[in-house]
């Protein structure tokens, strides 16, 4: 976080969108930003709102992966 | 020693504006996983592009692409009325998503300046979109032949005018 979450929001200007928003910098590949950055524009979205769609399709993967570890480990006597 | 390179091919860091919920879900999973809050949101966009999987290639534009076979057999000076009209109408949705759908309604009790600026931002909009309404039903209607493609150029222009408001 560089900076508290109301200064982001009034920087910005968009006080409402950004209230409870902060900023994650995540070191990625420099060839998967230009495939991000790509497949965005094609979208019509920022690399930002993007990428963001895919952390949360990530994190659901995620629970999925674990729930059916979980499965995996109940039937298991 | 130096370090070695994390990417051999070169890193680069992006900045992501994310809701402060999702930050803590992600920072609570890197806590459990021992790793860093970037390393594990790395992580979490692969998985994300790999569950995606062929839906997260790039969409080819089917209308834009109907649209351009259905330029193919018009003349020149006909063609470029219709790709102006096009680039016109692309902008107005490019402009209207930037405003997002909270400015596009005055909102109630005392307005802001930027209240002000988006409203006025709003009203200008309304004015191209008008626009172009004027312009598709001179020549566009009357260029463009192909019913199907007519029709998705209609489609979108209706699509912008419900949006803010301007009346068919």
């Amino acid at each position: 976080m560089s900076a508290p979450r109301e200064e982001v929001g009034a920087r910005l200007g968009r006080r409402k969108k950004w209230q409870d928003a902060v900023i994650m910098t995540i070191y990625i590949p420099l060839d998967l930003k230009k495939e991000l950055e790509a497949r965005a524009a094609a979208r019509r979205k920022s690399l930002s709102e993007y990428a963001v769609g895919l952390i949360l399709k990530g994190l659901e993967a995620e629970k999925e992966t674990e729930a059916n570890i979980d499965a995996k480990a109940k039937e298991v006597p | 020693m130096p370090r070695p390179r994390k990417f051999p091919d070169g890193g680069v860091v992006i900045s992501t504006y994310v809701p402060y919920e999702l930050y803590e879900k992600v920072k609570e999973l890197a806590r459990s996983k021992g790793k860093n809050i970037s390393e594990v949101a790395y992580e979490l966009i692969k998985r994300g592009l790999e569950a995606s999987g062929a839906s997260a290639a790039d969409p080819p534009d089917p209308p834009e692409d109907a649209l351009h076979v259905a330029l193919k057999g018009l003349e020149p000076l006909e063609r470029e009325r219709v790709l102006q009209f096009m680039k016109g109408l692309e902008d107005a949705e490019a402009k209207l998503a930037k405003l997002g759908p909270n400015v596009r309604q005055a909102r109630a009790g005392r307005p802001t300046l930027l209240d002000v600026v988006n409203q006025q931002e709003v009203t200008k909009l309304k004015g191209t979109v008008v626009d172009l309404k004027r312009t598709y039903e001179r020549s566009i209607k009357r260029i463009v032949r192909d019913p199907a493609t007519l029709n998705m150029i209609g489609e979108r222009l209706l699509r912008l005018m419900k949006e803010l408001g301007v009346p068919p």
